[in-house]
């Protein structure tokens, strides 16, 4: 780099710059720190003026959370779901999508029709899907849920993984053939193992889906079954909720994501573009 | 021949459980969203009698869905122009070798992966307008606090802000997705470019004003046309926010087929609003798939 003279300009810039960065980082980070702060908060504390920014922490909200509303049981909905419909979806979605990347069948018109579910509002599918159910007794159900989430996200997660497939050479592939293995085998023993980091972004993709997925859950799903978004919808359109359950609902809706988001940030852009962006 | 003939044998077999999935739980339940919308079955008894557009035409007569519209045009254009500044506003700050890039990058960044039912009920909370036992709370009591008392609002519960207060939580939430557009995009921009217009004796500004900005156009299409599918489509922030509001001044087409459909009943009429919002996004959407695919043969 051909840098000029480090001149007073530049460096008042310089500094305007990382002002405005970080108090935009703060308005991101404001809101979800004192969500936690006030979820170990007690409701005295959480209500108190002016806000006290030092106190002894409490664990109540997070036991009452769980013991009051049921929290143990949203959560075991919630990863059960998320984790079995992933395991289901992923290999068919590799399968399909590793196709769509070699060989192109249906040529751009499968292209598009898979793409073009991506733009679909899924309140447009919930209402068959409410009729099917509710004959099949599959309403008020883990497996329905499952099996509606696994639909719902496969076209996308076949798009992402033939974007993931197309980087992989095809020589590999043709080398493994002519040593006499079967497509099937060549496609889970060389093409599968090479594809991992994709296959496992997209798994992480399609759990943080079906995590946060409310509108489905709502309608297919009762109180028994029913996931983390909706509880935690419901705990505020209680009369008289407090606001450090509520925080402490936030936190444990939030965990899981925390845990993994940081590490596919660039997966999570790049799928949700519409390959806007490489 | 004989090879490829079996490779294509493979490709299908492997494609074959995707597509079925696909065409039946999308493709065939939108054609049966579409013939509901089409029947009289407007009461808890399915009733299939085809009675063509008339849930439509009684739908246009709605006061709710007008207003609902009207929010939706409302929510999408500040949603999109509030993004769009921010995010191209932060991603040219990042682009200017920023000591600790990739930490501004992260933050900025993981709203998107939360919920919108959680940034719903933090933004509720903040945005709350407070009652004569609380008092004021969420941003109202920081006004408060620091003598800006004057600024204090009703928020989402006042009908003249309405939609506009949930676009600030989802602005909160997606201008950091813009900006990592915006970045990508400055990113694959060659450096040279910009040299060679500085040695012409282009200022900074004048650098980006035009040489960087009109390179971006297509990031700007393709953020206008993500962002606005989105907001088109939007039900759960608003459903874990503000509900649909006092006059419906929150409501959302979304939440209008929630209500219809599953409270009350009509399912005819709750089909045709989803499929007038397929409809919506659809328009949006469909053309610019058609764009860049052309662009990508090209």
């Amino acid at each position: 780099m051909k840098s000029k003279t480090f001149n007073a300009e530049s460096r008042h810039w310089n500094i305007a710059a990382h002002i405005i960065l970080i108090t935009f980082s703060l308005i991101i980070l404001l809101p979800l720190l004192w969500t936690i702060r006030t979820s170990f908060a007690t409701e005295v504390i959480a209500y108190e003026i002016p806000p006290r920014l030092i106190f002894h922490p409490t664990l109540k909200n997070y036991v009452l959370l769980f013991k009051e509303n049921g929290f143990a049981l949203k959560f075991y909905n919630s990863f059960v779901v998320a984790f079995v419909s992933t395991l289901i979806s992923i290999p068919i979605a590799s399968l399909g999508g590793y196709a769509l990347a070699r060989y192109k069948p249906g040529g751009k018109v499968s292209r598009f029709l898979i793409i073009g579910t991506q733009m679909l509002p899924p309140i447009v599918l919930i209402l068959p899907l409410f009729a099917i159910f509710s004959t099949a007794h599959l309403l008020n159900t883990r497996t329905g849920l499952t099996f509606s989430y696994m639909a719902f996200n496969l076209p996308f997660l076949v798009w992402i993984l033939m974007g993931f497939f197309e980087g992989v050479p095809k020589e590999l592939e043709e080398a493994s053939l002519i040593d006499g293995a079967s497509r099937l085998t060549s496609f889970f023993k060389v093409i599968f193992p090479i594809a991992a980091p994709g296959i496992m972004s997209a798994g992480v993709l399609s759990f943080i889906m079906c995590w946060n997925e409310f509108l489905f859950a709502l309608v297919l799903t009762g109180a028994e079954t029913s996931t983390i978004p909706v509880a935690l919808a419901a705990l505020q359109t209680q009369r008289g909720v407090l606001i450090g359950k509520l925080s402490a609902g936030v936190v444990i809706a939030n965990l899981p994501i925390v845990a993994i988001s940081f590490f596919i940030q660039k997966y999570l852009v790049r799928g949700l573009s519409f390959g806007a962006i490489k | 021949m004989g090879k490829l003939n079996q490779d294509k044998l493979y490709a299908f077999l492997f494609v074959l459980p995707s597509i079925i999935v696909i065409f039946t739980f999308i493709y065939l339940f939108i054609g049966w969203t579409g013939y509901i919308s089409m029947t009289k079955w407007n009461n808890v008894m399915p009733n299939l009698k085809f009675v063509g557009f008339r849930n439509y035409s009684r739908l246009f007569q709605i006061e709710r869905f007008q207003i609902d519209l009207h929010n939706t045009l409302v929510f999408t254009t500040l949603f999109i122009l509030a993004c769009i500044t921010i995010g191209l506003g932060l991603a040219i700050l990042l682009d200017q070798r920023i000591k600790g890039e990739s930490i501004f990058r992260s933050i900025f960044l993981f709203p998107m992966s939360l919920s919108f039912i959680v940034t719903g009920v933090v933004w509720r909370w903040i945005l709350n307008p407070g009652s004569a036992q609380l008092g004021s709370v969420g941003i109202n009591q920081l006004f408060d606090k620091i003598g800006l008392g004057f600024l204090k609002s009703g928020w989402y519960t006042d009908p003249d802000i309405g939609i506009k207060a949930v676009v600030i939580a989802a602005v909160w939430q997606l201008s950091g997705y813009t900006m990592a557009m915006y970045l990508a995009g400055l990113r694959g921009i060659p450096y040279e470019l910009r040299e060679a217009a500085q040695v012409d004796g282009a200022t900074p500004t004048q650098v980006y004003r035009y040489v960087i900005l009109p390179l971006l156009k297509p990031i700007t299409i393709g953020a206008i046309i993500i962002l606005g599918h989105i907001s088109l489509k939007i039900f759960d922030l608003v459903a874990a926010m503000t509900g649909p509001g006092i006059g419906f001044s929150t409501d959302v087409p979304a939440y209008f087929m929630y209500d219809t459909t599953f409270r009350g009943n009509k399912f005819a009429q709750g089909a045709s609003i989803a499929i007038i919002m397929l409809i919506m996004v659809g328009v949006l959407v469909i053309p610019y798939l058609i764009f860049s695919a052309k662009r990508e043969e090209a």
